[in-house]
């Protein structure tokens, strides 16, 4: 029983089935009786005494509030809120206009998302020579793209952490490594119900390595396609990226050198996020899809008549078989952003001359 | 593009885009208080492409109409908020790498992060668990706090509140909220998006605004408009008051089934009629924090007396109030019960057959009337591979082992506890009720004000009692033992008074009473930063 919003399966705790939600003082009713088959109206919570003999009545409730609830109160909670207490005041917090990132931190790191930036921005270009990092099916969500659960000790993110010092009992959560993009990018596609069918009847972040045919985890092919310079495309199926807004579902395909998915549909959200981290969205025509296209993902790629962002449909050649896609880049402002590699690059440069 | 007239407040004067002047080109007056918030930020920001796709709004068209939509302000929570900052940060390296001034780098809106996230229960059921805890809490997140911290300074318009304030939503309705701002002279309506789904329980105060991805709520500190489509805007017509012994949750557990039935995914939903009125703050910030579980966008009650009310309780300053009161009223956004905006669609609901309810066992939209709630529980056992009428622990052990390939005592006590006493026996469970730091400040607002064993700075966590009901923050699991638990866990100092069910004599908010204050004086330390957050058995 819970007076909380959600209670979805393992939200409260992986082994619970049934979760109820209820307002607090039927929550509190549960407790005391201790069962959950319990008959209300006919049944007591103990010795001769009744739900309804202890229920509060609106009166005895707006009564409680009435006693307990003063603007003064408030005004002495929120008057000094951002001081925090004496622990957190005490932290000796670093000074200057930049952070000084601690080299050691597994917590927070500088992201590379500026390396090597140029003062103008670039062009949206056609893409030559891609392999497929990953093929998903329908229906796929950020959460698959990027989980935020717990960081299992045998993945990429887990070794890193174990590289790097970190106990598994202190591992903690990608939600809460969220400021490391070393932990996250590791984590992108780390889902562990995560189904590529480059590696069919597999779960988890399996791929293969097209052109050594190795089966890798997702990290370390992406790294390997990263050192030989070969960019990624991801293959996806219908309502690709649904499910929570979840910014490293897009930053995370970046950093792993994706630099287009192509998938039947996408969540509109996630597409505008993909955008903004500098992916190419591209989109299957009606009625395509990859199987009907007859892809195996074991072609190697190329992108055509992309026209600096300005094409609405490109021409996709994989190996002897061609096809042509949607950019789904909507407006001049989307355009824009990919012409930056993204909203952050564009943002600075326009400060940078502002 | 409109230009500002003048709103006269006591001795100030502001500039304000004024909707009713869009009447003669448009019919302004039956757009819903929701799509009129929009149409003011377009009319200040937009450009007239905006204008016109919102005042002209069809409100049975499938949206297709794309505007920039430009929120005053971010709030973040630390879980997302720490990479957002941390790509500020980031974006400082870069500005200085390139040549530039690093200090152009800042939010360009207020972002006000709540650390309210970060803090897990690690231990529990000891005496020791609440120091372990806060020893825990510190060690795995003091990167991320000096990160902030620094970020506080370094940046302007950027503000954190200190973990152990309150949960994000709780801290943006009694604080942060602005309901109408004013920046450079210029008054407009108070809207955000926030990276965290629930930011729409701030809708109940009459603000618009949403969860939002972190790089969509980094776009809008950084002073990007976010696109987003013109959408359908559901009209749930409330009569009626809610009758005697219905709470807050009660409400939402049905308005939940009826939307999820109704279909508002993608679609703002507005509260209207003559029920609303009688709502609570804590009743509509109930409805606006489960749009989510709902699947809208947003859930709206436009400001009314009962949202001044509040502002008051909570101790926003007299000329806020009365800013808000007056450009409301002046701007077609005071809500009249009487109005029948238009809408795409119309649901209606009598507050008076709301009657209590649980929901689940694992949707929230699946509502069961508390009556039939055994029954009920005893139909998803089945589903579970538990046959409760031949209980014995055996049958409903290897059901959950068939069920799981694993199983075991916990599983059986958590799936339910079968009739049959050496069953039970053996399904024992330690039960705990968890209660975390939001739950912390519900608890504080049943003590009574005046209880001479709570100081000022103890008492001051007071919330409006019903927002008890608000969010989750009892977290009860049910053993078998959970009443004694839940009796002992004054500890020993209360144990000697140890209150037992008497007829007349406890009542269920009691409860909560007889639970924190020994459980605090156990604790000692800094009360009030650091709120207890388990209240589990203590041995």
């Amino acid at each position: 029983m819970l007076s909380g919003n959600r209670n979805f399966e393992a939200r409260i705790h992986p082994e619970v089935k049934a979760n109820y939600l209820a307002s607090p003082p039927l929550v509190v009713a549960y407790s005391l009786a201790g069962r959950m088959d319990i008959d209300w109206e006919n049944e007591p919570i103990e010795g001769d005494v009744y739900l309804r003999d202890i229920w509060p009545s609106s009166q005895e409730i707006s009564d409680t509030i009435a006693q307990s609830v003063r603007a003064e109160q408030f005004a002495e909670t929120y008057s000094d809120v951002f001081s925090g207490d004496e622990q957190w005041r005490s932290l000796p917090v670093p000074e200057g206009e930049l952070f000084a990132w601690e080299p050691g931190s597994t917590y927070v790191r500088l992201p590379p998302y500026f390396e090597g930036m140029a003062h103008e921005p670039g062009t949206v270009s056609d893409i030559d020579g891609a392999r497929v990092l990953v093929w998903l099916g329908d229906s796929v969500t950020t959460d698959h793209i990027s989980p935020a659960g717990s960081i299992k000790p045998d993945s990429p993110a887990g070794t890193y952490l174990v590289d790097h010092g970190v106990e598994r009992k202190a591992f903690n959560s990608y939600g809460a490594r969220r400021g490391n993009h070393e932990v996250m990018v590791r984590g992108t596609f780390a889902n562990v119900r995560l189904r590529n069918k480059l590696v069919p009847g597999s779960e988890g972040t399996w791929t293969v390595h097209v052109p050594s045919g190795e089966e890798l985890t997702i990290y370390d092919a992406a790294k390997r396609y990263l050192a030989d310079g070969t960019p990624t495309v991801v293959l996806a199926g219908k309502e690709y990226g649904s499910g929570s807004s979840r910014d490293w579902a897009a930053k995370g395909p970046n950093l792993l050198g994706v630099r287009a998915v192509i998938a039947e549909s996408y969540e509109r959200i996630h597409r505008s996020n993909l955008l903004m981290m500098g992916v190419l969205p591209l989109q299957f025509l009606d009625g395509d899809t990859p199987e009907s296209l007859g892809l195996t993902g074991h072609e190697t790629f190329s992108i055509t008549g992309v026209d600096n962002g300005n094409a609405q449909e490109v021409t996709v050649r994989a190996d002897d078989k061609e096809f042509h896609a949607r950019v789904r880049l909507d407006t001049p402002r989307e355009r824009e952003y990919l012409r930056h590699g993204g909203i952050l690059p564009f943002v600075l440069r326009r400060l940078l001359a502002g | 593009m409109a230009s500002p007239s003048k709103l006269t407040v006591g001795d100030r004067s502001y500039e304000i885009f004024r909707l009713d002047e869009l009447q003669a080109s448009y019919d302004i007056a039956r757009l819903p208080y929701t799509l009129r918030v929009l149409l003011e930020n377009v009319l200040r920001n937009g450009d007239e492409a905006d204008v016109e796709a919102v005042a002209r709004w069809d409100a049975k068209a499938e949206p297709s109409n794309e505007i920039s939509f430009s929120p005053s302000r971010v709030l973040l929570q630390d879980l997302t908020g720490v990479p957002a900052v941390v790509d500020l940060a980031a974006m400082r390296n870069a500005m200085a790498d390139l040549g530039g001034d690093p200090e152009k780098i800042n939010p360009l809106i207020p972002a006000e992060l709540v650390i309210d996230h970060s803090v897990q229960v690690d231990a529990f059921a000891s005496r020791v668990a609440f120091e372990r805890n806060v020893e825990l809490e510190m060690e795995r997140n003091r990167e991320r706090y000096l990160f902030l911290r620094w970020g506080q300074n370094a940046f302007t318009n950027f503000q954190v509140v200190p973990p152990g304030t309150g949960i994000c939503h709780q801290v943006n309705l009694e604080y942060l909220a602005r309901v109408v701002d004013d920046r450079d002279g210029v008054a407009f309506p108070d809207t955000l998006v926030g990276t965290d789904s629930h930011t729409t329980m701030v809708n109940g105060l009459g603000v618009l605004g949403w969860g939002a991805g972190g790089i969509e709520a980094e776009a809008a500190m950084l002073g990007q408009a976010l696109s987003m489509l013109v959408p359908q805007v559901v009209g749930l017509k409330l009569s009626g008051t809610l009758p005697e012994g219905a709470t807050a949750t009660d409400l939402v557990l049905t308005v939940t089934e009826i939307l999820r039935k109704t279909g508002v995914v993608g679609k703002f939903v507005e509260y209207f009629g003559e029920g609303v009125p009688a709502l609570s703050l804590a009743d509509r910030a109930t409805l606006g924090n489960m749009s989510p579980e709902y699947g809208a966008t947003c859930g709206f009650f436009p400001v009314d007396d009962v949202t001044l009310d509040y502002l008051r309780l909570t101790g926003r300053s007299p000329e806020r109030i009365a800013l808000i009161e007056a450009y409301c009223k002046e701007n077609l956004l005071w809500h009249d019960p009487r109005e029948h905006a238009t809408y795409s669609q119309v649901v209606e609901l009598d507050l008076g057959d709301v009657e209590p309810s649980l929901a689940g066992p694992r949707r929230p939209q699946d509502r069961v009337p508390l009556a039939a709630a055994k029954e009920s529980f005893l139909e998803t056992l089945g589903t579970f591979g538990v046959d409760y009428a031949n209980g014995t622990e055996e049958k409903a052990l290897a059901g959950r082992r068939g069920a799981r390939g694993g199983g075991g005592r916990r599983d059986g006590a958590l799936a339910g506890s079968p009739p049959d006493a050496c069953a039970r026996k053996r399904f024992r469970a330690r039960p705990r009720l968890c209660r975390d730091r939001g739950d912390h400040l519900v608890h504080e607002h049943v003590e009574p004000a005046g209880d001479g064993r709570r100081g000022p700075a103890r008492a001051q966590r007071a919330r409006e009692g019903a927002a008890a009901q608000a969010v989750g923050q009892v977290v009860a699991r049910a053993g078998v033992e959970g009443r004694d638990a839940l009796l002992r866990a004054g500890g020993p100092a209360a144990a000697a008074r140890r209150p037992r069910l008497q007829h007349g004599r406890l009542r269920l908010h009691d409860v909560h009473r007889q639970l924190g204050p020994a459980r605090g004086r156990d604790l000692g330390g800094d009360q009030r930063r650091r709120p207890r957050r388990l209240l589990g058995a203590l041995r």
